[in-house]
């Protein structure tokens, strides 16, 4: 891996920096004076929903698109279509599977490796580490149409990440993927990183973004909305718990007194559960059980949730993340 | 560079929709042609048929008929020797004392007609209804073949008492007599080549044309997976740092050599199974196929780069072209070959553009000119056809950003 041993010197300088980015697709504005900087060894997450303009502003980055204005610069070097050294660092892992279906697993990981080692003493090292980390070592020689979804999407990542990138890009790598997969998919990125890759990772799952990403950028309609680690996101919103309550007795009247509560966002009670979304505050949970009490009603079970990054958005933007 | 061209051929010989199109579709093609000609061959032959002949006293009068007959059924030669052996017999001789009895042998179905002089000497067929009606292509033949011979009988008859009646002395000397009625002259059967040339060898290689063409499916579907706006795997080749060129050459070499390997085993079918020879100069036939398959391969790698066409649309649209070129190397008839050559006497500059002839031309060149000189001419065009299909795609592929993917 040759992250974090910048040949240039530039250890400081961001892996991805992108200034005033423009991109139109005719008459529509698909990146609307967009700015990035990705620093150097982390995991970074780029989220929103489809159609935001995740895949398109990736594309741009790696020189596939043109755009109308704007400056993109990877490890402090413009980005150009023939910016070969540059592209010798980065490993692109796409959000379609783009494998060759007549070629193995082994030589399909060998292919792509070669674009970027083309000497072969060198290359199956590489190789070899690639299927153990995406964990293939028992479908060396299946051609991928004999492989699931699941094991498909981990030589898609085998294929991007094996010449050891110092600069990964992750597009939606988990889409229709099982669970063990995606498990293995999101500690197989953790462990790149741990090697010293940055890593750039779209996804319109809030979860996996939340789980493995040291920082975050929400965009929507191609737009930064805003950026930070998980907990500044979410202390940048309003929005606080959400208290859920098993209760099969509860009266008009104690409804009404909750929605009175000044913390209160909105209460919903279909009969059994009431559901309780307050703004941020510490002692919320502890009003909304105190005014259940003294309205005589039964309480069940109770839990209490954090705002997710969904709530986040939703803040933001006036909807959810998987419109 | 190396392992792009090694992965590519891997990809290629492994696609079945490549080993089909390429592999086995000049074989089958082949084998079509070899089924089609053969059915021709029996069409044209000519089996002898059995003829009642009537030897009545008009028969017995005309001394020639005899002779024509027994000529006719490979008895005897023209010149009334005995032959033995003959398999070039047009009729089988059933004996009658008369017409009557000729009749009656053709209703029992004995034969399938009769032969008789009529009363002004004429030597006259008359055929069953069945033998007129008869769906069997050697049977007609033999019968039209028949009545020619007939007819030629009868002119040399009437030649020979118009000169007798207007110069007797004529006719005894023996030139005058033999010349009469001989074809001589008219007719005579020579050879342009050294070689006797396959006498179906055109559409051979007017196949052979139509299948290189094909063979550039492969190049189709190898230079997609180099290109962002078209595959997925275009996006990742794309990103590396294998400059587009390198990716490029890699997969004109892996559609070529594929290309190649093919069409040689279809040209060694066509050679050493069928028996299409191409006058002994076998080796260059082997350049021929090699700089046909790389013209091919270039023409591919056109079709496959035209942007906003899904690879399916790219594979039709070469199958479309194929066998439009293919129409004007006369792959299918006479009348395509008529349309052929027509436009080449009228515009030999646009036939010579057509890729397709270009193809069928070099084999056609090896076949039927005593030197190499038309071949090395074909030679060249052709390189410089497949060098104005690679700067085309060159032009096409420099640009490396997209505005759409």
């Amino acid at each position: 891996m040759n992250a974090k041993q910048d040949p240039s010197g530039t250890d400081n300088v961001p892996a991805v920096k992108i200034s005033h980015l423009v991109k139109r697709y005719g008459d529509h504005l698909v990146l609307d004076d967009f700015d990035l900087d990705v620093p150097q060894g982390r995991i970074f997450g780029l989220l929103g929903p489809n159609g935001s303009g995740k895949t398109t502003l990736i594309n741009c980055i790696l020189s596939l698109l043109t755009y109308d204005s704007g400056d993109i610069r990877i490890f402090g070097e413009p980005m150009t279509p023939s910016a070969y050294a540059l592209k010798a660092r980065i490993g692109l892992v796409p959000q379609d599977v783009a494998v060759l279906e007549e070629l193995t697993v082994e030589e399909n990981i060998d292919y792509f490796c070669s674009l970027y080692v083309p000497k072969e003493d060198e290359r199956k090292p590489l190789v070899d580490e690639a299927i153990a980390l995406v964990g293939l070592d028992d479908f060396r020689t299946y051609r991928p149409k004999n492989l699931s979804g699941g094991l498909k999407r981990r030589l898609n990542i085998a294929c991007g990440i094996a010449h050891k990138p110092d600069l990964i890009f992750f597009d939606e790598p988990t889409v229709a993927v099982d669970p063990q997969s995606r498990n293995a998919i999101l500690e197989g990125i953790e462990r790149l990183n741990r090697a010293g890759a940055t890593v750039v990772y779209t996804s319109h799952y809030m979860e996996e973004v939340e789980q493995i990403c040291d920082q975050i950028l929400i965009m929507d309609h191609g737009r930064h909305v805003a950026e930070g680690t998980v907990p500044e996101l979410k202390a940048m919103v309003s929005t606080g718990d959400r208290i859920v309550i098993e209760t099969l007795d509860l009266a008009d009247a104690a409804l009404a007194d909750l929605r009175g509560l000044p913390t209160i966002v909105d209460v919903d009670y279909d009969g059994t559960t009431l559901t309780v979304r307050c703004k941020a505050g510490e002692r919320n949970l502890v009003d909304v059980l105190d005014l259940l009490e003294h309205s005589g009603a039964n309480i069940g079970h109770v839990s209490s949730n954090p705002p997710t990054l969904n709530d986040v958005f939703l803040e933001m933007t006036g909807k959810a993340l998987r419109d | 560079m190396l392992t792009t061209f090694k992965a590519f051929l891997k990809a290629g010989v492994r696609n079945p929709s490549i080993v089909f199109w390429v592999f086995a579709f000049p074989l089958i093609m082949l084998a079509m042609l070899q089924l089609m000609f053969s059915d021709i061959n029996d069409m044209i032959r000519v089996d002898p048929q059995s003829m009642a002949v009537a030897e009545d006293s008009n028969w017995n009068a005309a001394s020639g008929a005899a002779q024509v007959v027994k000529a006719l059924a490979g008895e005897r030669d023209a010149d009334g020797k005995t032959i033995k052996n003959n398999d070039q017999k047009l009729i089988s001789i059933k004996q009658a004392s008369g017409v009557t009895e000729a009749k009656r042998m053709v209703a029992d179905g004995k034969a399938k007609g009769y032969l008789y002089v009529d009363d002004s000497g004429a030597l006259r067929m008359a055929l069953a209804d069945t033998t007129v009606n008869s769906g069997d292509q050697a049977v007609s033949m033999s019968v039209t073949a028949l009545d020619y011979a007939l007819q030629q009988y009868n002119e040399t008859g009437q030649v020979v008492s118009a000169v007798a009646a207007k110069n007797q002395a004529a006719m005894t000397n023996p030139q005058v007599r033999s010349s009469i009625g001989s074809s001589d002259g008219f007719m005579k059967q020579t050879s342009v080549t050294t070689i006797k040339p396959h006498r179906f060898a055109r559409y051979y290689f007017a196949m052979l044309g139509m299948a290189c063409l094909l063979g550039a499916t492969i190049s189709i579907n190898l230079i997609t997976l180099t290109q962002a706006n078209l595959t997925a795997l275009g996006i990742r080749a794309s990103v590396s740092p294998l400059p587009k060129i390198r990716q490029t050459v890699a997969t004109l070499l892996a559609s070529w050599v594929i290309s190649f390997v093919c069409m040689l085993v279809a040209f060694f079918a066509m050679r050493y199974v069928i028996g299409v020879g191409v006058a002994g100069r076998e080796p260059a036939a082997v350049l021929a196929v090699a700089a046909s398959t790389l013209m091919a391969s270039a023409l591919g790698l056109v079709i496959g780069a035209l942007p906003k066409l899904t690879t399916r649309a790219k594979l039709s649209l070469n199958v479309v072209l194929t066998c439009f070129l293919s129409m004007f190397t006369g792959l299918y008839g006479t009348g395509a070959m008529a349309l052929g050559d027509a436009l080449q006497r009228k515009a030999p500059i646009l036939a010579r553009l057509n890729p397709a002839r270009q193809v069928s031309d070099l084999f056609y060149d090896l076949l039927y000119y005593d030197n190499y000189h038309p071949f090395f001419t074909g030679l060249a065009v052709m390189a410089a056809t497949t060098v104005v299909f690679v700067l085309i795609v060159v032009a096409m592929l420099r640009r490396q950003r997209y505005e759409h993917l």
